[in-house]
């Protein structure tokens, strides 16, 4: 992606392509950053830890 | 950790360097623009059109499109309003009846080579490439045929070959790119006997435009569009007349078409980010206030059981004592009952064995 | 496990069944065309007017009304509101079907339909707000999928994979939110580029705020409309949480609807400020927008308000097909109706009726899909052996 930037459309295809890329690895890494930070909660069940998942409530089971 | 002020002083210093080297490209305050320097242009005069097709007529046969329904000899075409269409890359339609004009005046519709092309800036798969030349060119191996660019395009210039089933395309003035490249002259430019048509690079072509504006005084109004329009554009017009007049449009800006959606593509990283930190944020908190609602609700249910067990002790206790004490009561009366009667006996008959009573010996 | 069997009941000649079979047959005869023929054949489009229904409706409102997946998922698992659990699954089954349907549509609409990965695996045109649409759209079409095979393992008896799936449950619920939130807002942010062709009072920079709010609007109005319908069709499909519960939803949704529809409103009247369009409003295209404002907007926002303070789910039901009506309004107004506003009458667009033809055949697919899943997988009932998640 190199080379002299001549227009504003060649700057942010430049841009954007950096910034999607960006985008998809911090959504990934939130995901397992999460994890590290709910790993020793006493109710651990965050994004699928050990529990069947959240909002298990509506019909009672806990 | 600290920085000492020497070391912070030399990253300034760095930093400042890298912005020199770089250039405008790495000026991310101020984003490049204008296009390439040397890019080429074309100057459209309206006053010196004089509607004979030649240019349709060269568009065509160097561009290979398919013959047309009517010749383009035949100057009767001019009678209804035209445009771009999949067999047209440029088209010349006449305005008459223009206050201020003495006949009627032409004017030739054609791709005007945005600097920053709406289209390139609409597509999604890049099929639109904005070259060093000025021209902006099409890729149909890649195009997808969303015609998102048609929405884009300002200017109503591309169109697309909807009577194909499976192979249909963008179509589009090129700028004659191929003959570009070869040195040649766009087809259009060549065959124009009038000179309307100037080509040139863009930056001489403005100056042009301002040298014919000062050498006849009142022919032109001092307007060159397409020097600003939409961030500018390679083909540039002049005219005597308002370019509204002859079917251009004037309310169209001077933004830039990346610029417009410079803002909503700005916020999808914004988005991207803090929303999966907002709503798992949010999720925590129902979930640590319904633990906590549990827990208290546990711990409510705990201290009332464990009241009503300390009360039911109680309670247990206290008749434990009383019928304790009821007993002892009993046991006390039963034995003076029976050292009363034993004095009585003792009284009336000397020795003798007590009469056991039953309810001595057994538990009040 | 057993596998299910699939009883094909012997199709009864009811007045859905037959409508529904002529309108599949005669799409099908289009489909040919389209194929073989081109779009010139089947389209009234133009080069004037590139995108028609199949973008206006099929795209645009069908998005749209697709929202009610995230939005439901979210008051449900994210902001924890238990008591609206049993319309996820519905929701989210409209959802992946609603999607489904666009990305089959777009099959018609675009020139070349095998080359819809390209944006992603040939060439990325990342300036493209439509290639964030596309993205978004590829992408959240894949996490209802995945939000959605619960049910379908359930059915099939696959117990692991179920429980696999479902432990996923809050990732994708936060992923399919951002997505939702990223190409709901991006639809209208297409027409950003055209300040030119789209009339002021609906050209906005607040474009793509106006869409994402509608669109809560538009999810949360489907899930009450939709649910009505079930319970009139799908009576006897549902259990009795089901049942206890669908009342609730429909009056939860509708208040946080008329308080959603009273932001979007404030929204509309300060996007007229901000493009000084106050003058456009004595127009004909003026008097239409006030239509489509207090007439599709103000009003149901209110009727809405009425019925939940009320507890009426009469007008909670006919204030949802109301505000439902209206998010089309919107759709068509920015994509076909105010777009092009400059050009004379002649070259305006108007569909072609197998352009209709098809947008009918698509949304009875759809019907028809919704039917069959929901006769056969515990959608408006949970599975005995499973516990809800």
């Amino acid at each position: 992606m190199g080379g002299p930037v001549h227009s504003l459309h060649e700057f942010m295809l430049r841009t954007e392509s950096i910034t999607y890329i960006l985008i998809a690895a911090a959504l990934c890494a939130f995901v397992f950053f999460w994890r590290f930070l709910s790993e020793r909660d006493d109710d651990r069940d965050h994004l699928g830890a050990d529990r069947p998942g959240p909002g298990e409530g509506g019909h009672g089971a806990h | 950790m600290s920085i000492s002020r020497r070391r912070f002083l030399g990253w300034m210093g760095a930093a400042g360097a890298g912005l020199a080297a770089g250039g405008r490209a790495h000026a991310a305050a101020l984003p490049p623009s204008g296009g390439h320097p040397d890019a080429l242009g074309v100057l459209f005069d309206v006053t010196r059109c004089i509607g004979c097709r030649k240019c349709e007529e060269a568009c065509n046969r160097v561009n290979e499109l398919p013959p047309p329904e009517r010749p383009f000899q035949d100057l009767g075409v001019l009678q209804k309003t035209r445009r771009t269409d999949a067999r047209t890359y440029t088209v010349v339609n006449r305005y008459e009846g223009i206050p201020g004009a003495k006949g009627p005046l032409y004017r030739k519709i054609q791709c005007n080579h945005c600097l920053e092309p709406a289209c390139a800036s609409a597509c999604f798969v890049r099929a639109f490439t904005k070259n060093p030349d000025g021209a902006v060119t099409y890729d149909e191996s890649v195009c997808v045929g969303c015609r998102y660019c048609m929405i884009a395009c300002p200017f109503e210039i591309p169109t697309y070959e909807y009577d194909k089933a499976l192979t249909p395309r963008v179509m589009k003035c090129t700028f004659c790119h191929p003959r570009l490249v070869q040195g040649l002259l766009p087809g259009c430019v060549e065959a124009c006997p009038s000179e309307a048509l100037t080509f040139g690079r863009r930056r001489d072509l403005l100056r042009i435009a301002r040298e014919r504006m000062a050498q006849f005084p009142g022919r032109y109004l001092d307007h060159i569009y397409g020097e600003f329009e939409m961030g500018g554009t390679a083909w540039l017009t002049i005219s005597g007349v308002p370019f509204a007049a002859i079917g251009m449009r004037e309310d169209l800006g001077t933004t830039p078409a990346p610029e417009l959606t410079k803002g909503a593509l700005g916020v999808v990283p914004v988005v991207a980010a803090m929303w999966p930190v907002l709503l798992t944020g949010i999720y925590a908190i129902n979930r640590r206030r319904d633990r906590i609602a549990r827990e208290e609700r546990e711990a409510a249910v705990a201290a009332a059981v464990a009241r009503a067990e300390a009360e039911a002790k109680k309670k247990l206790a206290e008749a434990l004592a009383k019928a304790e004490k009821d007993k002892k009561a009993a046991i006390e009366r039963e034995v003076k009952k029976a050292l009363e009667e034993a004095a009585r006996a003792r009284g009336e008959a000397p020795a003798g064995p007590t009469p056991g009573t039953p309810g001595a010996t057994k538990p009040a | 496990m057993q596998f299910p069997k699939v009883t094909l009941e012997r199709p009864r000649w009811t007045p859905f069944n037959i409508v529904a079979a002529i309108v599949v047959v005669v799409g099908l005869g289009i489909t040919v065309l389209r194929f073989t023929k081109g779009l010139a054949a089947t389209t009234n489009l133009s080069d004037y007017n590139p995108w028609g229904i199949w973008i206006g409706f099929d795209l645009l409102v069908g998005v749209a009304l697709a929202a009610g997946g995230y939005v439901t998922s979210a008051a449900c698992y994210l902001f924890g509101l238990k008591r609206f659990h049993t319309a996820v699954r519905p929701a989210i089954l409209t959802g992946f079907l609603g999607y489904a349907l666009v990305v089959l549509a777009l099959h018609y609409d675009v020139g070349r339909p095998w080359r819809l990965p390209y944006p992603f695996i040939v060439q990325q045109g990342t300036t493209s707000l439509l290639f964030e649409v596309a993205a978004c759209v590829a992408l959240y079409l894949t996490v209802l999928f995945i939000e959605w095979t619960p049910a379908a393992l359930e059915w099939l008896g696959l117990k692991r994979a179920r429980n696999l799936v479902v432990r996923l449950t809050l990732v994708l619920t936060i992923f399919g939110v951002v997505l939702s939130t990223l190409h709901q807002s991006s639809l209208g942010a297409l027409f950003l580029i055209a300040p030119s062709k789209l009339h002021p009072l609906w050209y906005s920079p607040y474009l793509a705020l106006f869409f994402f709010v509608s669109s809560i609007v538009a999810g949360l109005s489907m899930v009450i409309f939709e649910g009505a319908l079930a319970h009139r069709y799908f009576h006897h499909k549902m259990d009795e949480a089901h049942r206890r519960e669908a009342d609730g939803v429909a009056l939860g949704f509708a208040k946080a609807a008329s308080w959603v529809l009273g932001g979007y409103f404030v929204l509309k009247v300060v996007g007229v400020a901000q493009a000084d369009a106050w003058h456009h409003l004595a127009s004909g295209y003026g008097a239409w927008f006030l239509v489509e404002v207090i007439g599709f907007v103000l009003l149901p926002c209110f009727f809405f308000a009425i019925g939940a303070r009320e507890k009426n789910l009469r007008i909670v039901r006919f204030t949802a097909a109301w505000a439902v009506l209206g998010i089309v309004i919107n759709r068509f107004n920015v994509g076909l109706i105010a777009f092009n506003y400059h050009l004379p009458s002649s070259e305006r667009y108007f569909p072609h009726w197998m352009e209709i033809g098809i947008s009918l055949f698509i949304v009875t697919i759809g019907v028809l899909a919704y039917k069959f899943i929901v006769s056969h997988m515990p959608i408006l009932y949970a599975h005995p052996d499973y516990e809800p998640h």
